[in-house]
């Protein structure tokens, strides 16, 4: 059975700090993991640690995602989302 | 990052197999010395949403800055490398791995800190309300 999520208000405001398609991927991202269990993603005590990576022209963009899990509630609650963009390699 | 220096003596020389080999070697050292700052942050973990250890935070961080610094001068060497002699292995890999990092890095200790306060007090937004305020946006 699938989670809901929600976001922190902090979280929402990194997620309001990207552009608008990047904003769609990260909601498709997590409607995404709140489908799979165990949740994919790096484990810090209660923490998961989640980030994907898209590309757009010539650059890379990197999502980086904490959530807290509430398995009661079967809910996820994305705590911070942070961005960083780097220009893609090219082939030499 | 100990080993810079040589490679930079190793690329002077001209010899491709041996830059090429030393850059494979410096990309393999950063994502090792990136996992076990990782397996250092797991370790001291705080046990739950409504605990934070900030100075135990700010020093996990400031050596994931300290990785991220060092990672690019590793990357600096290793486009070298690849405009001289060829693809790297492992550069990809390491390129994306400072990318994690630094957007890991974009998020501030205050903002890690507030939003487990905000969570626990609550201030959160539903899912359906992102979608649909994304959705005017987009309009």
């Amino acid at each position: 059975m699938s989670y809901g999520y929600m976001l922190s208000e902090r979280a929402l405001a990194g997620l309001r700090k990207m552009e608008l398609w990047l904003q769609e991927e990260t909601l498709d991202e997590l409607d995404r993991l709140t489908a799979q269990q165990p949740f994919p993603g790096r484990r810090i005590g209660e923490l998961i640690v989640r980030d994907f990576v898209r590309e757009r022209g010539t650059n890379r963009h990197y999502v980086f995602l904490t959530l807290f899990p509430n398995a009661p509630a079967q809910t996820l609650t994305v705590s911070n989302i942070g961005w960083c963009v780097l220009p893609q390699q090219t082939d030499t | 990052m100990v080993a810079l220096p040589l490679f930079d003596v190793v690329m002077s020389s001209d010899r491709a197999e041996r830059s090429v080999d030393v850059a494979d070697r410096l990309v393999d050292g950063a994502l090792a010395d990136l996992r076990q700052i990782e397996a250092l942050e797991e370790g001291l973990a705080p046990a739950g949403l409504t605990q934070f250890d900030r100075q135990t935070v700010a020093l996990l961080r400031g050596m994931y800055e300290q990785w991220a610094h060092e990672s690019r001068s590793v990357l600096d060497r290793v486009a070298q490398a690849e405009r001289r002699f060829g693809k790297v292995k492992g550069g990809d890999t390491l390129r994306d791995a400072l990318g994690r990092t630094l957007a890991m890095l974009s998020v501030s200790i205050d903002d890690m800190e507030a939003s487990r306060r905000e969570i626990t007090e609550g201030r959160i937004v539903s899912a359906e309300e992102v979608r649909r305020e994304l959705r005017v946006h987009a309009q």
